[in-house]
């Protein structure tokens, strides 16, 4: 088991904001951009990343998928595992801080609290990605396939339980409620499939 | 010797980590290491004893998620009672040592982020200590990374138990708590709560701990604990390996103690070897330091140091301290409905979002802390001074003045209040310090001393004084000190008593002499005169120069900016003149900025400021508007036009949301100015829409789109939250006499709870339309559950509540 809290310059994308507040293929104009970086700070500010990562093997019989914890008939996940004989299991977070901002814009400012869920979007999407960069750098010898979440095609959210007991998500502040929901709400759990290179 | 006397005066030393051994002898990722007690009793009570003979006098035993969440009533009981005569077996076979009762936190995150509401943490936390029966000689509260509920377990285990309580919390290598609490803070909270020894363990590794423990010592008046991991953990060659080596671990140690740690040992990763050389090293250490100076080490230097930063007094929020005594503390006095109708009105209905812009622009204009008063006649005062307290906490992160006359209010606020609050207020008359100082005690809390009892207010200085000494004097039977209270020496009416200002500001030099920390509500002072602020301000300059600690003022009052940054900067207070430059240099700029303002054609009306999304110019040219138009004239012939070409555009989508919504934002800055005049009644307002995200959704953000855009359109809009369940709507639906109900959901496993909620609504209130929305939602499903209407986006949502306005409309007539 392993666990990240150093997260250097973590990227963001401006454009993957605008998308997430659905602007396609449209430029925004001066002020949103202004506004939006303004935001960009604040969110920033309020970053707590972290992450912890299990290793695990992965096994078949049958239909049946077998990752540490988790034993599921999912195709989707079946499929996006093909040929990987292990698996990272992790579970990141950007930290509750987002959530204070979004509560508070949620009482003042809809226009604001918006920028903040996309900000905090692109922001969780860059911490996972630092976490499969540091998967990858872990595992030379392998290639790694696109990380794969619970709620992803047949792969429904109740395995969300199963992260949580394999990995020890409260300790990095990550909790899970009666509904299957994150708290942070910019976290993000997901499986690396790690295979031989060819 | 009872652990209470022995923090005090020997170094403790912990065991180390408990889950890292469990792993070692086979314990399974996913387990519940709390079965152990159970299943494996032996290898439970071995890890005891060996940490026991590595020299760890207190062991803490193995329940650190023995709450009711991980186990039913019955398994709960039975890890309890297993998990405490496992390390009492394991003390009694070493012959002596200390067992501490283990509570982690329980897993979920509490309210406003998570679901867990705090009295259903204590709660949860209440049924865990209840079932330890004080077989034990303390607890430990460890591994918090949230102050709230930290809070939550404190009170748990104060209301159940009168053994001595340890309290560790997780700091992140900025020094903070992962909800955004500072050293100085959980200091401040948790001396409040009346602990026995606090600090930190878990994440950090030993170096870093060992940096922050001067932090502790600095603040704590309290024995400081340092149980910090053996470094991250990592993944090498499939095991799980921490950084740091016994070696290493023990010197940080021994440098935590030298530094004024007095309880210390291991969290994560930490084995019997790591707490046999903290136990050796920092126990030479002691032997040492009492052959030097028979006096109790790092307390040593206690009270001698001139700067001694223990003897503030202190309030907190969740995240900021404030310090009284260190400077003049200003405190924001909007929040009070007593002559201010408008608040007052917000009160009545419920309206959160004024009360949240004066919170909100009284910190802007320069508050440390925020007055909540929320005493309306015939209000429920202890309801909704807890609902404003926590609106106004979950905008701002300034410690709050809790104030009312009701103990049940102030009770019940204190409680919940996520900090160590200012509580305003008590008196010298008996009854009423009976029934304020237990609640001051038991939540910690700075209280407001007013200088008046059963006889009145002392007509000199010295009478005053004299109230303060017996306010004090009774304090302390309580166990209170100088340091929980700020007398206020009451100021009144100069108008009614000429030699009152004089007798106030003589009390406060003497308080000020005596060391008493003070406070006062200054604008009492020009009651009854024209131009208030002229003669306040001065009041407040001279009360300041004698060494007021707090004043309680209108702090938009520019006067009383003027008076304030002039004081800290002539009083040596303000360091580099910052604070009074910045001040100094917007009072001008802002007249310069009006005069020169370069705008495009566009730009030039309010329609067009608003189009394009501009606060501070719409703001501005509805201002100017106002003076020439009519309120009707300038909504009907700018705002109203900007908002349907913004709306159209965004279903044509040509406009997309975050244009939409800076556009509604603009609009209702110009509709507070235009409203100005109608002093915050409901005039010109349509019919009331209440709003909700159906229970077990916590996804909003397309509620609160929908409430800003019908807040512009003038309908009444009452906001029931996320995650409300069905009979609350229904309740208050009826209550509000809603003419439309909104529902929102996001997640497919809520639309059972939107059913059921409009099934409802349909079968108690009929004639309510019912409206659903939300990204699970659609056309086809609405209608199967009986909707009214459903709305794909927000604009869709104001034009059905504009159809079912002008129905109604058309029905009147």
């Amino acid at each position: 088991m392993t666990i990240l809290t150093n997260f250097p310059d973590l990227p963001f994308s401006r454009e993957e904001a605008l998308r997430y507040l659905g602007y396609r293929g449209m430029s925004a104009d001066k002020n949103l951009l202004a506004l939006l970086e303004e935001v960009r700070q604040e969110v920033k500010a309020e970053l707590i990343p972290a992450a912890a990562l299990q290793e695990e093997t992965v096994e078949r019989k049958g239909e049946e998928l077998t990752i540490g914890k988790i034993v599921t008939a999912s195709r989707s996940l079946g499929r996006n595992l093909k040929d990987c004989k292990k698996a990272v299991l992790f579970g990141a977070t950007a930290g509750v801080g987002i959530d204070r901002l979004l509560i508070r814009y949620a009482k003042i400012s809809p226009f604001k609290e918006a920028l903040v869920q996309a900000v905090g979007a692109v922001y969780v999407e860059a911490v996972a990605d630092m976490v499969c960069r540091f998967i990858a750098e872990q595992n030379p010898n392998s290639d790694m396939v696109a990380r794969f979440s619970p709620g992803y095609g047949d792969f429904p959210l109740s395995y969300q339980t199963d992260f949580f007991s394999a990995l020890p998500l409260n300790k990095i502040g990550i909790t899970l409620n009666s509904s299957l929901i994150m708290s942070p709400s910019k976290s993000v759990t997901a499986i690396v499939g790690l295979k031989e290179k060819v | 010797m009872n652990l209470r006397k022995a923090i005090k005066k020997n170094l403790l030393f912990l065991d180390g980590g408990m889950g890292t051994m469990l792993q070692k002898k086979g314990l399974g990722a996913g387990e519940l290491p709390e079965m152990w007690n159970i299943t494996h009793a032996e290898e439970v009570t071995a890890i005891h004893l060996a940490y026991l003979q590595a020299g760890a006098n207190a062991i803490t035993t193995n329940t650190f998620g023995a709450n009711a969440l991980h186990y039913d009533d019955k398994t709960l009981k039975e890890v309890i009672d297993k998990g405490i005569a496992l390390a009492k077996g394991a003390v009694k076979k070493k012959g002596k040592g200390y067992v501490l009762f283990d509570i982690g936190p329980c897993g979920r995150l509490l309210k406003p982020y998570g679901e867990l509401d705090f009295e259903e943490a204590v709660e949860l936390f209440s049924r865990t200590v209840r079932l330890v029966k004080n077989r034990v000689d303390g607890f430990l509260i460890e591994t918090m990374n949230d102050s709230y509920e930290t809070k939550a377990a404190v009170l748990a285990v104060k209301e159940n138990s009168k053994l001595p309580l340890l309290v560790t919390n997780v700091y992140g290598a900025d020094g903070k708590l992962m909800t955004g609490a500072t050293v100085e803070t959980m200091v401040t909270l948790l001396e409040g709560l009346g602990v026995d020894a606090l600090g930190m363990n878990c994440s950090l590794g030993s170096a870093q701990m060992a940096a922050l423990i001067p932090e502790f010592v600095k603040y704590s008046r309290l024995p400081v604990i340092a149980q910090p991991n053996a470094g991250l953990p990592k993944e090498e060659d499939g095991k799980t390996v921490y950084g740091e080596s016994a070696e290493v671990f023990s010197d940080n140690l021994l440098a935590c103690v030298q530094a004024g740690a007095r309880i210390v040992g291991g969290c994560c990763g930490t084995t019997p070897a790591y707490i046999a050389k903290v136990a050796k090293k920092c126990g030479e250490y002691q032997k040492s330091g009492r052959k030097k100076k028979k006096q109790d080490m790092g307390r040593s230097d206690e009270g001698k140091t001139p700067c001694d930063e223990r003897k503030f007094a202190r309030v907190c929020s969740y995240s900021q301290t404030l310090r009284l005594g260190e400077k003049p503390v200003m405190i924001g006095e909007r929040i009070n409905p007593t002559g201010k109708k408008k608040l007052k009105a917000a009160l009545e209905r419920g309206d959160e979002s004024y009360i949240l812009e004066e919170a909100l622009s009284q910190e802007e204009n320069g508050a440390d802390a925020l007055d909540v008063n929320t005493g309306v006649p015939g209000l429920n005062e202890a309801e909704a001074l807890v609902r404003t307290m926590e609106g106004v906490q979950s905008v701002t992160s300034l410690p709050l003045q809790l104030d009312s006359s009701d103990p049940v209010a102030l009770e019940k606020a204190a409680r919940r209040y996520n900090g160590k609050p200012l509580v305003n207020s008590v008196s010298g008359k008996t009854s009423v310090m009976k029934e304020i100082f237990p609640i001051v005690k038991k939540y910690g809390g700075v209280v407001v001393g007013l200088l008046l009892d059963e006889k009145g207010i002392p007509p000199t200085a010295e009478g005053r004084v004299k109230i303060a000494e017996k306010i004090l004097k009774t304090g302390k039977k309580y166990g209170l000190g100088k340091e929980d209270f700020l007398f206020d020496p009451l100021a009144m009416a100069v108008s009614a008593d000429p030699n009152g200002a004089k007798v106030t500001l003589e009390t406060v030099s003497a308080l000020a002499e005596r060391g008493y920390f003070t406070c006062l509500g200054v604008s009492n002072v020009s009651f009854g005169l024209p131009n208030r602020e002229l003669i306040t301000s001065v009041f407040l300059a001279e009360a300041l120069d004698r060494g007021l600690s707090a004043a309680i003022v209108n702090p938009s009052s520019v006067e009383v900016r003027k008076t304030w940054k002039s004081f800290l900067a002539l009083n040596g207070q303000d360091k580099d003149f910052s604070g009074y430059i910045s001040f100094a240099s917007s009072v001008t700029s802002s007249k310069e900025e009006k005069a020169i303002s370069p705008l495009s054609s566009e730009e030039q009306t309010l329609k067009g400021a608003i189009e394009k999304g501009m606060k501070e110019r719409a703001r501005e040219l509805a201002s100017r508007l106002v003076k020439e138009k009519s309120a009707i004239e300038i909504i009907d012939g700018e705002i109203i036009p900007a908002l349907d070409f913004v709306g159209k555009g965004f279903e044509e989508k040509r406009v997309f949301l975050p244009q939409l919504l800076m556009s509604a934002e603009a609009a209702k800055e110009a509709f507070s100015v235009v409203r100005g005049s109608f002093s915050g009644s409901a005039e010109g307002e349509k019919c009331t829409v209440l709003l909700a995200t159906v229970k077990g959704d916590i996804h909003d953000i397309g509620k609160n789109i929908v409430k800003a855009l019908l807040e512009n359109y003038s309908f009444r809009v009452v906001d029931l939250g996320k995650d409300v369940p069905p009979e609350e709507i229904v309740r208050e639906a009826k209550e509000r006499k809603a003419a439309v109900v909104g529902l929102s959901a996001l997640m497919t496993t809520t639309l059972p709870a939107m059913a059921e909620t409009v099934s409802l609504l349909n079968k108690v209130c009929p004639n309510v339309k019912v409206v659903v929305g939300g990204a699970v939602l659609t056309q086809e499903y609405a209608e199967r559950i009986g909707a009214d209407a459903y709305a794909k986006d927000a604009m869709a949502t104001v034009r059905y509540c504009e159809e079912i306005y002008g129905e109604r409309q058309g029905e009147k007539e």
